[in-house]
């Protein structure tokens, strides 16, 4: 494909007289050598978080806002941003923009990555041909929430001509979160058009967030792919840190928000307390006004799950859940992945009532379907049932 | 598509070029490479071929299992009809002509010439009644929340199909108004004057198409499709027992018995992720279900399933959505069903219709919705909702094709089918 994409490229320059023959006689083999340059996996990776053997920047191409009542973007930025101080969530994008999204397209040098398939990873190492890692992040403007589960599709092309499509993978790094990335082999440096398709998300919505992220958006960037610009982007090896537990910080950036989880303090409901598997943090709250979810019960269960140390969301998961009183089961079912603008994307059901000495169990049927960046690749899989005893000071009713 | 010169290319790859080029030139350049296969004329007693247009089924090559081959070669041929309103007789008249033509000078087979000829939803606007209730032709649209197809709207479609490229060719000559003898036999009536052509698509199905046809963008350049892979996807499809019957199929009732509904949608295939990322074991959980990846149910493409994808051996689509966080589209497929059998009988191919890997969707099903409902199960929102599956990734293989155009037809019993009125006098 890439071969093609350039040859077709070189047929429409050719038509302009250019001398061709110099840059065929790399023709094939654009080696780009980032597998070379790669810093070997750490030994003894942990079942955990643990380092990566290196953190790497990002560059951004822009941000773009789609209204909520229309097909295209209404503004867009270009720049660097890959080492913002301010912390600002990205939003507040101001008149226009509500019901709509804001998307940014990003991208690395090409690294290796896993794809979860179940409880399965499969390590994507990097191709001799791949350019860049490319990747797409779709948030809500007024909240900085993302709606987890676009799986959005990229097509790239070059002077109106298609050079490959792909719907890329949802994954999550240390550095940016989640967002959706891929390994892609461009057919040279030059300028470049990316249509980005956001389908509406699948996700149950509640709160101000139902019936937002409903429709297929489009939104389109223009893209100077310059091999020189990502060889820069920063590659900063950890040394002896690798491999140990522990998270690389998250990026700050000026344009664009993380998909962070709220902070345990500022959940809202009561806590039930917080239960550790795989790795994974869970917060489990229980919330005594369940209008807002639908259902006839009086409580609304929730658990928000999180990565540790960075406090990414963990989505994609199936949750359920038994809520066991003395020798009654008082809830026995799936959670389901819920976004709602006060507890963020979580999953959560209805329950009738949950009182001081219930038993909950929290059980993962599968675990996040989303693929890993280095040092989240053994972690969140192997998640075994987790009990908890609600507790007098939760007890409540 | 195969780029111009002939050095390097195989004989199945040369023809399967020429049909998608077409014309006479392609024609020619087909003479003279593919040896001509020496058939005899069809029959002179035109009344003993079925009266279904779609009963397809009997005059097909059969695999291994006994599976029902889709013709090798494929031309659809889009047409709009020349005139205002409702059909003349003389055109209806001409039409039939032209049609019993292709019929005289080929066999009724795979390997002669199968054919049909369908009807869009725009056709019948042309008559001031309407359709009949027996027949749901519904207008087309997207049927995805992440799909925007461009909507096809000519008056009808003809579909040519053989094993043999040469045939295909011929047979599009011919309605054409571009030759005077096929196979032998007098082409005393053409489209010409009554239909114009406005779009042409093209493809091929079958082992060994897709390999020799994967220079194209949307497969990566490794040349990952196997050899004996009838689809570009590496696996087989179309097992007798996940499809529709014919029988099952036919509208039973109504002026229109007798007849079918088309759905054909153009799909984009994008396969690098598929080929080069994706292990052998994903592709099978995706392509099937989890449980053949685990189980090693798939040998190679698929012959060794026999004549059904063996969905019994996998769980349902909603525990393996729940519990595996991946659900295979077979098992996707499988929640469709009507009397434990598929309700769409599938006819599709492969393409490289503007050098990008293509599959021609093309199904029939005895109504328009029960091929919408078929799609809603490929969907799957439900299961998205309420398990790990992303919107599309690990659903099925949803992750690796756009839709880009759909058009629905009413494909009618081959008594009807030349211009017919909305309310065919009976």
């Amino acid at each position: 494909m890439d071969r093609r994409a350039f040859l077709r490229v070189g047929t429409a320059a050719s038509a302009a007289g250019a001398g061709l023959l110099a840059g065929c006689s790399g023709l094939f083999s654009v080696q780009t050598g980032y597998r070379e340059q790669m810093p070997p996996l750490p030994e003894n990776r942990p079942a955990a978080v643990y380092y990566p053997s290196h953190i790497e920047g990002m560059e951004m191409v822009g941000v773009k806002t789609i209204d909520g009542n229309g097909a295209n973007a209404t503004s867009a930025t270009n720049g660097t941003d890959s080492d913002g101080t301010n912390s600002s969530n990205g939003s507040g994008g101001g008149s226009g923009t509500s019901g709509g999204y804001r998307c940014a397209l990003t991208y690395s040098y090409p690294h290796r990555f896993w794809t979860v398939t179940g409880t399965e990873t499969e390590k994507i190492p990097i191709e001799d041909n791949d350019s860049l890692h490319l990747m797409v992040s779709v948030w809500d403007p007024a909240t900085g929430v993302f709606p987890l589960d676009t799986n959005p599709t990229i097509t790239v092309s070059q002077n109106g001509d298609s050079v490959t499509t792909l719907s890329p993978w949802t994954m999550l790094s240390q550095n940016m979160g989640f967002h959706t990335g891929d390994n892609l082999s461009l057919p040279g440096a030059g300028d470049y058009t990316v249509t980005v398709d956001v389908p509406p998300t699948s996700v149950r919505r509640t709160g101000s967030f139902e019936g937002r992220f409903d429709s297929q958006r489009s939104v389109e960037f223009s893209f100077t792919f310059d091999p020189g610009t990502v060889n820069d982007i920063m590659l900063d090896r950890l040394g002896e840190k690798a491999g140990t537990r522990g998270a690389v910080e998250p990026m700050e950036m000026k344009k664009m928000p993380l998909a962070l989880a709220p902070k345990t303090g500022e959940l809202p409901g009561r806590p039930l307390g917080t239960v550790r598997t795989g790795d994974a943090v869970f917060d489990v709250r229980a919330l005594d006004d369940a209008s807002r979810f639908g259902g006839t019960e009086k409580t609304y269960l929730a658990v928000s799950a999180r990565t540790p140390h960075n406090r990414y969301v963990l989505p994609a998961m199936s949750l359920s859940a038994t809520v066991t009183r003395g020798n009654e089961t008082v809830f026995d079912g799936a959670l389901q992945a819920t976004l709602d603008p006060e507890l963020n994307y979580h999953y959560g059901a209805g329950v009738e009532s949950i009182e001081s000495g219930d038993e909950i169990d929290i059980v993962v049927d599968a675990p996040p379907q989303v693929a890993r960046h280095e040092g989240y690749e053994t972690a969140f899989l192997k998640m075994p049932s987790r009990t908890l005893t609600v507790g007098d000071g939760s007890g409540g009713q | 598509m195969p780029h111009g010169t002939e050095r390097g290319l195989s004989r199945r790859a040369f023809v399967k070029a020429a049909v998608a080029i077409g014309g006479s030139a392609a024609l020619s350049a087909c003479l003279a490479r593919e040896s001509s296969p020496d058939l005899p004329q069809g029959p002179d007693d035109l009344s003993t071929l079925p009266s279904r247009q779609h009963a397809w089924n009997e005059f097909l090559a059969l695999g291994d299992n006994d599976n029902h081959l889709g013709p090798r070669h494929r031309v659809l041929l889009y047409l709009r009809y020349g005139e205002e309103g409702a059909p003349t007789r003389d055109d209806r008249r001409r039409t039939e002509r032209a049609l019993q033509a292709l019929e005289r000078a080929y066999p009724h087979s795979h390997d002669g010439l199968l054919f049909t000829v369908s009807y869009s939803p725009a056709y019948f606007a042309r008559f001031d009644e309407s359709l009949p209730e027996s027949v749901d032709l519904q207008q087309p649209k997207a049927l995805t929340p992440f799909e925007d197809p461009e909507l096809d709207r000519p008056d009808a479609v003809a579909h040519l199909a053989s094993d043999h490229g040469q045939v295909v060719l011929g047979a599009e000559e011919a309605l054409l108004g571009d030759t005077e003898k096929l196979n032998g036999v007098d082409i005393d009536a053409s489209l010409t004057g009554v239909f114009e052509r406005i779009d042409r698509r093209t493809g091929f199905v079958g082992d060994g198409l897709p390999a020799d046809n994967q220079d194209v963008q949307g497969i990566p350049d490794s040349e990952p499709v196997p050899d004996d892979s009838p689809m570009y996807m590496g696996f087989k499809s179309g097992f007798d027992k996940n499809q529709a019957t014919e029988d099952g199929v036919t509208i039973d009732a109504g002026p229109f018995a007798g007849g079918t509904t088309q759905q054909i949608s153009t799909i984009k295939l994008h396969l690098d992720q598929w080929y080069d990322q994706d292990s052998r074991s994903q592709r099978v959980g995706k392509m099937f279900c989890p449980a053949h990846a685990e189980s090693g149910a798939v040998e190679g493409v698929g012959d060794n399933l026999g004549n059904s994808s063996r969905m019994d051996d996998c769980p349902p689509a909603e525990k393996s959505a729940r519990e595996s966080g991946l659900v295979g589209h077979s098992q996707k497929a499988a929640r469709a069903r009507e009397n434990d059998r598929p309700i769409i009988l599938r006819r599709d191919f492969d393409s490289t219709d503007g050098e990008e890997a293509t599959l021609h969707f093309l199904s029939l099903q005895q109504t328009i919705a029960d091929f919408t409902d078929t799609r809603e199960s490929m969907t799957s929102t439900d299961l998205a909702e309420e398990s790990a599956l992303g919107r599309k990734n690990n659903n099925g293989i949803l992750q690796y094709m756009s839709v880009t155009r759909r058009g629905n037809y009413l494909l009618p019993p081959r008594g009807l089918r030349a211009l017919p009125a909305a309310v065919p006098r009976q």
